[in-house]
């Protein structure tokens, strides 16, 4: 009988040691915290405090992803244009086509590093992921389904139901909820892990070639590539800002404009990250450009003088880059490409 | 012993009891307010899908939908403090419920005008992922702009020369966010720990008629959505300032 009292204390201080530990793993509402695994090149990661990533919230938001449920004629789902292995871009299409076989007007936007973002879309016009979530849902050259009948397939599918309850703790599927669901996912898609960044981070693999090497110069250089202004060299590799890069002289599409109403935002566009841009193709809001090289030689030679024109060009020269600086600086953007990241199954259909 | 306690217990109980004859149930400090929304087209009540009204520009028209927004209802005291709700409410002219504000815990006194926004506030105006009545699936929100629809009017008119001709009014955007004060005037609403009511009309033909005339007439399609709707939108935000008044209490 003492020998039982002898070994009750260390057993029930485990006990209390294992209870403790697993209530870290846990909110108050029963979900999950999810563990983002940030790498060290990455700035802390900015997340609402009504919808922090939890595990059920993200897989929720996943399967949301990549359900045609969310479209028309449940043809669609956001996965059917926005593909893994061209970081989340259509790849071919200047502008990808919606349910009724009907094209948009701008080029799809890759996905990840999302929650970094200020504004979303290419006009900024989509004030958080959040928001961002209904615009393709409802656009009718998009999935072209409404919030009503979204909610309604929702609520009478056997098994979202209970999947928003884990996620959310509640007994009810309501669009906030399916917006905080698909968020949550895409705040969870992080590309930190190019050839570049472990280059960074001094990991292996993370060996640059001699004309890689000076392709990063001609990024930085203010006399050269100058890329390093807007597409910020480190982590997000953009500056979210808009701006017009003289693609037209009289833009054609009036861009940030048309969210701000203001005539100084004419033609303006967010400035997209230059991470993963060998898989993006085709370039600009439009898809004007089908290559790098071409991407380049636009801001070499080819921008025009826009109204608006983003005041780093105006007094830029032009053919400030030779032939051979030209693909220096593309065999650069190229060691940008997350072979991990496009190949990461927490993210795949 | 023991059956001491259980009588001095019993006493008390009945003690209390007969107290509670004696004594007025004390009177509530605070009571809840029901605001009924009215909708008027002039001195007619509304009726969607009628071609019967006719504005101050002399169009006529008729209403096929109408929905807005009410929020942030502040009551005025007499001696001016304020009591805050912090309500989001959308009205939609079809759902009769939806007329309804249900204001909760006002605490006693006399008030002497209401205020509220006919739209959403700019924090709550530049995020979507919103529950209640802002919740989007209530189709007054912009998803390629994030932003809510503050007054959505649609509907049909007659032009000069007879032809029916469609009517689509989207009115929002921070520029657009009205105040609307309203004073209980010689019925000041004293609340007394009961619960009140009161009817609120709302005259449609008043946010087209002054200060500024708003003539349908090639000026039929107006969604905030462009910077040729800021005159539209400030000539509504000034009409909307008398619109409003408030009708029976009770």
């Amino acid at each position: 009988m003492k020998n039982i009292f002898r070994y009750l204390l260390p057993i029930s201080l485990l006990l209390i040691l294992a209870y403790s530990c697993d209530k870290n793993n846990v909110n108050p509402d029963g979900t999950t915290p999810y563990d983002l695994k940030l790498p060290s090149n990455m700035p802390a990661m900015p997340i609402p405090a009504d919808n922090p990533l939890t595990v059920e919230g993200v897989a929720l938001g996943k399967k949301l992803f990549y359900d045609p449920i969310l479209s028309g004629d449940n043809t669609q789902s956001c996965g059917s244009c926005h593909r893994q292995k061209f970081a989340f871009v259509d790849s071919t299409l200047r502008f990808s086509v919606g349910i009724n076989k009907i094209a948009g007007n701008r080029n799809i936007m890759p996905l990840f590093n999302l929650a970094w973002g200020k504004g979303f879309f290419w006009d900024g016009g989509a004030s958080n992921m959040e928001s961002q979530v209904i615009g393709p849902i409802t656009n009718p050259v998009e999935m072209h389904e409404s919030l009503v009948n979204v909610t309604a397939k929702l609520k009478a599918h056997p098994e979202y139901p209970s999947l928003f309850k884990k996620a959310f703790g509640k007994d009810t599927i309501t669009i906030p909820l399916l917006m905080k669901a698909i968020a949550q996912f895409e705040r969870s898609m992080v590309s930190a892990n190019s050839r570049y960044d472990k280059y960074v981070r001094g990991e292996a693999g993370g060996t640059l070639t001699e004309q890689e090497l000076r392709g990063l110069n001609i990024y930085e250089d203010h006399e050269k590539g100058d890329c390093n202004h807007c597409h910020v060299l480190g982590s997000t590799f953009t500056d979210f800002e808009y701006r017009n890069t003289g693609l037209d002289s009289i833009a054609v599409d009036s861009g940030r404009a048309k969210i701000t109403l203001k005539k100084t935002d004419l033609g303006k566009f967010k400035t997209p990250s230059l991470r993963n841009i060998e898989f993006t193709a085709p370039y600009m809001h439009d898809g004007r450009f089908a290559t790098l090289e071409e991407c380049i030689n636009h801001y070499n030679v080819g921008f025009h003088y826009a109204a608006n024109l983003d005041g780093n060009l105006v007094g830029m020269t032009k053919g400030r880059m030779n032939a051979q600086d030209v693909q220096d600086l593309v065999a650069f953007l190229k060691t940008l490409s997350d072979y991990e990241f496009i190949n990461d199954s927490r993210f795949a259909e | 012993m023991k059956h001491t306690f259980i009588y001095f217990f019993l006493l008390l109980t009945v003690l209390s009891a007969c107290d509670r004859k004696i004594i007025e149930p004390p009177i509530a400090s605070e009571a809840n307010l029901t605001l009924r929304m009215v909708h008027k087209v002039g001195v007619d009540s509304l009726k969607l899908g009628e071609m019967k009204y006719t504005n101050a520009a002399g169009n006529q028209y008729q209403i096929d939908l109408l929905k807005y927004y009410i929020t942030n209802i502040v009551l005025v005291k007499d001696d001016g403090t304020e009591w805050k709700a912090e309500n989001h409410d959308l009205i939609d002219a079809e759902i009769d419920s939806s007329a309804n504000i249900y204001l909760k815990n006002i605490p006693n006194g006399t008030y002497k005008k209401i205020r509220f926004f006919v739209g959403v506030d700019s924090i709550h105006n530049h995020t979507g992922a919103q529950e209640g009545d802002l919740n989007p699936i209530y189709g007054m929100i912009w998803t390629w702009n994030t932003g809510y629809i503050f007054f959505k009017h649609e509907g049909y008119f007659k032009d000069d020369a007879g032809a029916l001709k469609p009517l689509t009014y989207h009115f929002g955007t921070d520029r657009a966010l009205t105040t609307v004060e309203v004073p209980f005037a010689g019925n000041e609403l004293t609340i007394l720990g009961e619960d009140r009511k009161v009817w609120l009309n709302f005259d449609l033909n008043s946010v087209y008629d002054s200060p500024n005339v708003v003539n349908f007439i090639n000026n039929n399609n107006h969604q905030s959505t462009s910077s040729f709707d800021d005159r539209w939108i400030d000539d509504l935000k000034a009409n909307f300032a008398d619109a409003f008044s408030v009708g029976k209490l009770q």
